[in-house]
């Protein structure tokens, strides 16, 4: 039984899109505890392997020169000193030669950079698009992206150069003629580099907040002849801010004088009346909501097909299969079930935000969005509240707030938590499309209950603790590389890496396409067989002419796309470790996601600084 | 020409028991990338170097020095043999708690300036901190670097980048130092005090490993030497024995008038001797130098007037 009640759409300017483009969260991130136990699985697999690998490695180079017994002798007894010195670490010896990295690397003016920095700050007005409906959003990423890139090129070339120049001046002679172990010299240099890239981070990080912060910094004057009398509140008055920063805004003021703008740009204001009658004015306080870190609460989502029952939701025949779509004007929907609805979480309302995208089977009304309706209902029982109409905003975040009690048509008055939750705080969510012939596509995150907000500030500061992770990373590369390569081939191997790094799912995508063409969409074969396609202007659907030669390049391809792929699988994939998209949306980045990039982060130095001990300690420093 | 006759070296003339450095059969092959032997370096090196004593290594360039320096302290690899230090294999790290080690160049950090290496190198050994403060500025003041101590070693000069670098050697007291050419860049007076220091470091007991191809300096400090051609060992023994020419008589005296010469020569001639040599024996130049800076140190301003044949 449907029951008619009257619910609004929010107030403004929560109604407004706040967001020209919304955020896409592929997969939800897991909770840390869960994905520690199944990475720690896959973690320590993995160790198994690249220590057995390498065990095996080291045997074969030393059995190759020495002899099969000497060899089993000398890389066993490697392996064994390299565990005992582990424990003989000592901090003072680090921090030593940690301070010595950080001396070296001031002598090196990496200040310089910062330097650099605040020039491409300051010079960013020029090229920074002041039209753009999203400032905030343009800043943010901007700084984050500036930042990373600086910070990451900086880091690259202090690491590997540091210690190829020690063993070529032979200043390392006086310091391995010391009892310092391998593991202090590696962990020392990474140390100190780390310790002066952190400063300099904080340095950026405090600078590009400021620049953040003043950029987005404006204020409206209002035109007391434009005020005239609210159409919707009554005994008020409405009336529109003069243009600053390419916007104005609308607002209402009520009786008492107070009153918000509208949302404009990702921000509104506070609207305040000074004196009354002829000798009013209006005042117009500080842009807010614009750099915000709203906290999402994410729902369960099934699909109901075209007669009510649940079903997987249909392929409209894209590509990218993320969102599934479901028909209009019938009984198909999307359902969401989110948890923890209840009136001690939430006193006054709900606020939902969702992000629809549309197919449409034909072309309607262009000028107009596709009709879909929302509809809150209990999980257990039939109990369904009147489906609250909206019109779809393709890409855009679309918001409404549901206010706990209303009035029922009949005058009742209703608690939707009574109405639509059960005792465990479940509520369901129902999603249609309205208009017959249109189908809305969605996806498990595209739709989510605004549970409140965090420090903007704390959410600026873990985007750049991603940019740390990434840092420390790779310094750790660049170290390791170094203990065995002169500094511009350690260079271009730990850029190498990096490049790798934050393309690790496109080449472990192309090998396996390589490996097996069946089962792949990428066509084109691998590097030889697309060099042969590019010269013979071939296209990357038809197939090579069967014979010797193909098999030998497509056999070929198959080498060198498998050492592609094992170094994909061993690098670590900087795409992860992107939290630009979390910050500049205005997302708090949930502790799961960071205290799982900073468990990588953590895990990789590790596996690099073992790597670079035992590739330092069995070199000859003075060969 | 006389020809020296050399005594033959032996173990027993060691000056103690204990055994600080021990080579067998020590072989060094530098190889390029594909594993081919590009120079052979060092040849089955046996040697063993006591506690107190001070020990020469000499040779030609590329005799071999260097090498061994560098195997005893575990900066290259031996191809086969061993080398052991306090009787541990040359490449274990907590061996250097005792050992103290001058480059044939002062390879340090230039951008630190004289306390700041001292410092560093004292944190690297286990030490207390007040240890390590009283001993930067002792070694500092016996360095003779106390105006510069606050100046980067950029801009020190080559004695003075020697200086300091042997104070990064003894800055953890150390029982054994190895100087790879102590002496080169100092200036004489620097050298007689370089001199002075390792015989001082001797008598407080230490080893002292010495590897120059300058011999007078050799000549002067070494108990025992050992001579190195072409990655060989070509002799080891006691500096004395080594040099002493058995059947050549030496006397000194001053005084004598040229009647008491001749009759000196006389009674040779007697006993059927044959004089080499009767003249007014010449000072070295060093210690011409030596004087001359000595004597316008207590008279400023004169010019040294030292009694020279013109």
């Amino acid at each position: 039984m449907f029951r008619r009640v009257k619910l609004a759409r929010a107030e403004e300017p929560r109604s407004q899109p706040i967001s020209e483009n919304f955020m896409v969260v592929e997969e939800l991130p897991l909770p840390f505890s869960e994905w520690l136990v199944q990475s720690s699985r896959y973690g320590l697999a993995a160790v198994a392997v690249f220590l057995i690998g390498s065990l095996f490695f080291s045997y074969l180079v030393t059995a190759f020169r020495y002899g099969a017994s000497e060899g089993f002798y000398l890389t066993a007894k490697v392996m064994f000193r390299g565990v005992g010195e582990f424990f003989q670490i000592s901090p003072r010896r680090i921090i030593a030669m940690a301070g010595l990295a950080f001396k070296e690397a001031v002598r090196r003016r990496v200040l310089v950079s910062f330097a650099v920095f605040i020039a491409i700050l300051l010079f960013a007005g020029w090229f920074l698009d002041t039209e753009s409906t999203q400032p905030g959003q343009l800043y943010i990423s901007f700084v984050l992206t500036s930042t990373n890139f600086l910070v990451l090129a900086l880091v690259l070339l202090l690491s590997v150069f540091s210690l190829p120049t020690d063993i070529k001046q032979k200043t390392i002679y006086t310091v391995v003629t010391k009892p310092v172990r391998a593991w202090e010299v590696v962990l020392g240099r990474i140390t100190g580099f780390c310790a002066i890239g952190t400063l300099i981070l904080l340095a950026m990080g405090v600078f590009s907040y400021w620049f953040v912060v003043r950029g987005l910094a404006h204020n409206h004057v209002v035109n007391t002849d434009d005020i005239r009398p609210s159409e919707l509140i009554e005994g008020g008055v409405e009336g529109a801010t003069l243009k600053n920063r390419n916007h104005f805004h609308s607002f209402p003021v009520d009786t008492n004088g107070q009153g918000k703008t509208d949302m404009r740009m990702g921000h509104w204001h506070e609207v305040g009346r000074q004196g009354e009658g002829e000798n009013a004015s209006y005042q117009v306080g500080r842009a807010r909501d614009g750099l915000a870190a709203r906290i999402p609460e994410y729902g369960k989502l099934r699909f109901l097909d075209r007669t009510g029952a649940l079903a997987e939701p249909i392929s409209v025949g894209y590509e990218w299969t993320y969102r599934g779509y479901f028909e209009g004007g019938t009984l198909a929907a999307a359902i969401w079930r989110l948890e923890g609805i209840t009136p001690e979480n939430f006193p006054d309302g709900l606020e939902i935000f969702w992000s629809i995208s549309v197919f449409r089977t034909h072309k309607g009304d262009i000028e107009k969005g596709v009709s879909g309706s929302w509809t809150l209902a209990h999980p257990e029982n039939d109990n369904q509240s009147p489906p609250i109409p909206f019109e779809s905003k393709e890409f855009s975040l679309d918001s409404l707030y549901i206010e706990r009690e209303f009035e029922l048509a009949t005058g009742e008055t209703i608690d939707i938590f009574k109405e639509y939750a059960d005792d465990k705080g479940r509520m369901d969510f129902i999603l249609r499309c309205d208009d017959r012939g249109q189908y809305f596509g969605v996806a498990q995150a595209d739709f989510y209950q605004h549970v409140g907000d965090r420090n903007f500030a704390w959410n600026f500061a873990k985007g750049y603790l991603s940019i740390w992770i990434q840092m420390t990373l790779v310094i750790g590369m660049g170290v390791m590389f170094s203990t065995f390569l002169s500094a511009p081939v350690a260079l271009l191997a730990t850029l190498g890496s990096v490049v790798m790094g934050f393309f690790t799912s496109h080449v472990k995508e192309l090998a396996l396409s390589v490996f097996n063409p069946e089962n792949s969409t990428i066509d084109g074969g691998g590097p030889i067989e697309s060099l042969i396609r590019l010269v013979n202007q071939m296209n990357v659907s038809v197939d090579l002419d069967l014979g010797f030669a193909t098999a030998v390049i497509q056999a070929l391809d198959a080498v060198i796309m498998a050492f592609m792929w094992a170094v994909a699988v061993m690098v670590p994939d900087f795409s992860r470790f992107d939290m630009v998209g979390y910050v500049a949306e205005g997302f708090n980045v949930p502790a799961d996601v960071w205290c799982q990039q900073l468990v990588v982060g953590l895990a990789y130095s590790f596996v690099v600084t073992c790597l670079g001990y035992f590739l330092l300690r069995t070199r000859e420093i003075a060969a | 020409m006389e020809q020296a006759v050399i005594e033959p070296a032996g173990e027993g003339s060691a000056t103690s028991p204990e055994v600080v450095i021990e080579t067998r059969n020590l072989t060094k092959i530098y190889r390029d990338f594909w594993g081919r032997q590009k120079v052979h370096a060092l040849k089955a090196l046996d040697l063993e170097v006591r506690q107190g004593e001070i020990f020469g290594l000499l040779g030609p360039n590329g005799s071999g020095k260097t090498t061994t320096i560098k195997l005893l302290l575990g900066l290259l690899f031996p191809t086969s043999g061993q080398a052991l230090v306090f009787g541990r294999d040359a490449s274990e790290v907590n061996k250097n708690e005792r050992i103290g080690y001058l480059p044939e160049e002062s390879y340090l950090y230039r951008f630190l300036n004289a306390e700041e290496t001292l410092d560093f190198y004292g944190r690297l050994f286990t030490m207390a901190p007040e240890t390590r403060r009283q001993r930067v500025e002792s070694l500092i003041e016996l360095v003779k670097l106390g105006w510069a101590r606050k100046r980067q070693l950029k801009e020190y000069s080559k004695g003075m980048a020697r200086r300091i670098g042997l104070a990064q050697a003894l800055i953890n007291d150390p029982e054994l130092i190895l100087l790879d050419e102590p002496t080169t860049g100092l200036d004489p007076i620097g050298t007689r005090e370089m001199k002075d220091l390792i015989l001082q470091l001797r008598d407080e007991g230490k080893t002292v490993i010495l590897c120059s191809h300058l011999l007078a300096d050799v000549q002067d400090v070494c108990d025992r030497i050992a001579i190195l051609y072409q990655g060989e060992l070509k002799e080891l023994g006691r500096v004395d024995a080594l040099l002493k020419v058995r059947d050549v008589t030496q006397v000194q005296a001053s005084g004598l008038s040229d009647q008491a010469k001749q009759e000196i020569r006389e009674v040779i001639e007697k006993h059927g001797g044959k004089l080499q040599m009767m003249d007014n024996p010449t000072s070295t130049l060093e210690e011409l130098f030596l004087n001359i800076v000595q004597e316008s140190e207590a008279r400023p301003g004169r010019r040294a007037t030292k009694s020279t044949d013109q």
